[in-house]
């Protein structure tokens, strides 16, 4: 039997740019006009970068594409990109926040609340209801989460603010809070969406020396960021991407090398 | 559309902490159909509704000076003026009971639905942090709203049964029929809200007509007169709004002189109302899967 914990096969995400359902009437209109315009303007319908233009005027792109790989159970994987390559789709398909467009992907355990900047947090609830309303959505009872809570708080350093609500906290109180919840309800699998670069110096130190602990006990990370330091201490693998395809997979430090190499070209 | 298919996983799985929901492997498939209603799933989330519900009813009252009062003032205000307005002067037939009674009766139900539907309206939006970080089912979601404003379903009944007692309304057997009446308003209720839920989503002109078409429906909805009033010849597209039938049976199970509800008002309210909420958990479940990517639109 194969081991993994998360496996990806041809993954692929497209969205329409325009996002053509989500406006109103009068942008609807709007774009039938420009639509035709550009119909009537213009050929360059499609171009290399997966980018194509349907017959209606509405643009579409695919985000993430033909990406395959293994993950094995507590490995500790970086997505490297630049912007737009595709990293936060991928993340947010494991996370089954979002459903891929084609292709597929087995996750062996329990995944964590995606940890990215802006934390999901209900913002008029205090910091200690979020904790409970966290570890809901991550399967856990009122009992298990009570045990858990005060090691939470304690972790996040934000003891004095656990009873506000969250609209008051600050970004670096808000990821101190989120990440916290997110190692101490043991998930089996943590997706972290560059949400250690905020928070100050020493709490990212506290947080890696979390995540090895937390690697430690065979936890599985998939991790993107941009910080070359704490891509170095933790992982030894790497996945990189550009304009929605994977296009090298190997040792952290090999990938990182191409990956700062490319972006010098 | 993806489908999750969950299977018990063996046991060379990294043994952590104890958990309700079942150790799994997560299939996530391109394409795939969701289920219609996954009651099984939403059962095994059952802690996140719970928290969901505790929120919705704090933040009715988070911040406001009169609290659980809102839940009297607003019937008991609008039974004033319409008792002042269209009793007094309109005189509309209302079947023996007293006018403050029947147009009490007829808002309790109303504006539970008013309610939900507004609670909804905004559920998948402000929710956005919660959809675009983790899994849940996201019908929790409406679900939590109808939930949440069974509080204020509850005290307006209390208020409506110490308001009957007062003008000394006799009630029949049909009382024991009330909780079928509102099993239909909570029916009613979350179709509409989970509709909109969805709607308001993809097309913000929802948001614009909302508080328009709450009003217009006060006025073809038998809150404030009996449907009796209706032109006959209006009767069959009338008794199309299924918030019709559900006031009409909350009376008729509540006093035994309300001008009551024929059996054929009432079949084709219950098939409206189970459309309602077919075709909501249909468009629901179709859309379930991507609702992250236009939250933050």
């Amino acid at each position: 039997m194969s081991q993994y914990a998360v496996r990806a096969q041809a993954l692929g995400k497209q969205f329409s740019v325009t996002r053509a359902s989500t406006r109103g009437v009068h942008e609807a209109i709007e774009r039938l006009v420009r639509g035709t315009s550009a119909r009537l303007g213009s050929s360059n319908s499609s171009n290399g970068n997966g980018h194509s233009q349907h017959s209606r005027g509405k643009k579409s792109i695919w985000a993430l594409r033909g990406v395959s790989f293994d993950i094995t159970p507590g490995e500790v994987v970086a997505v490297l990109g630049a912007n737009g390559a595709g990293k936060s789709v991928l993340l947010k398909i494991l996370s089954r926040v979002t459903a891929p467009t084609e292709g597929g992907a087995d996750v062996r355990g329990h995944v964590g609340p995606l940890l990215e900047l802006g934390a999901g947090f209900h913002p008029d609830l205090s910091g200690r209801e979020n904790v409970f309303l966290n570890g809901a959505i991550l399967g856990m009872d009122r009992g298990q989460i009570r045990r858990k809570f005060d090691a939470i708080v304690s972790f996040s350093e934000i003891e004095a603010f656990i009873d506000q609500p969250v609209k008051f906290y600050s970004s670096g109180m808000r990821i101190r809070l989120a990440f916290s919840i997110a190692v101490h309800l043991e998930p089996e699998i943590l997706l972290i969406d560059e949400a250690l670069a905020v928070g100050d110096a020493s709490f990212r130190a506290k947080c890696r020396r979390k995540l090895k602990e937390f690697v430690k006990d065979g936890c599985t990370l998939l991790m993107v960021s941009h910080d070359e330091t704490a891509i170095t201490e933790l992982c030894e693998r790497a996945i990189l991407l550009s304009h929605g395809r994977m296009i090298d997979d190997g040792a952290a430090t090999d990938v990182l090398r191409r990956y700062r190499e490319g972006n010098r070209n | 559309m993806t489908q999750m298919k969950i299977e018990t996983i063996a046991a060379d799985a990294p043994v952590r902490a104890r958990r309700q929901l079942p150790a799994s492997i997560v299939s996530i498939r391109a394409g795939a159909r969701a289920p219609l209603l996954d009651l099984h799933e939403l059962w095994a989330y059952r802690e996140v509704l719970y928290a969901l519900v505790r929120r919705e009813i704090k933040i009715r009252y988070a911040q406001t000076v009169v609290g659980v009062g809102w839940a009297v003032l607003q019937p008991v205000l609008t039974t004033i003026v319409l008792t002042v307005l269209a009793g007094r002067w309109m005189r509309a037939p209302v079947g023996g009971v007293s006018y403050s009674v029947f147009a009490f009766s007829g808002l309790v139900p109303w504006i539970y639905f008013t309610h939900v539907v507004t609670r909804s309206s905004v559920c998948l939006m402000n929710n956005n942090g919660l959809l675009s970080k983790a899994y849940f089912p996201r019908l929790l979601l409406p679900l939590a709203a109808s939930i949440g404003g069974l509080v204020d379903l509850f005290v307006m009944i209390v208020i409506l049964a110490l308001l009957m007692v007062c003008k000394g309304t006799t009630v029949g057997v049909g009382l024991l029929l009330f909780p079928v009446s509102l099993l239909f308003l909570t029916v009613v209720a979350t179709g509409a809200g989970i509709w909109i839920a969805v709607l308001n989503l993809y097309h913000r002109d929802v948001a614009h007509a909302l508080p328009f078409v709450t009003q217009l429906g006060f006025f073809v909805t038998p809150v404030a007169y009996s449907s009796s009033l209706v032109p006959n010849s209006w009767r069959v597209a009338y008794d199309l709004n299924p918030m019709a039938g559900v006031i009409e049976s909350f009376r008729c199970c509540l006093f035994t002189g309300a001008p009551g509800i024929s059996l054929f008002q009432l079949v084709v309210a219950v098939i409206a109302s189970l459309a309602l909420l077919g075709s909501a958990l249909l468009y629901f479940s179709r859309r379930e899967k991507t609702l992250a990517d236009v939250g933050d639109a």
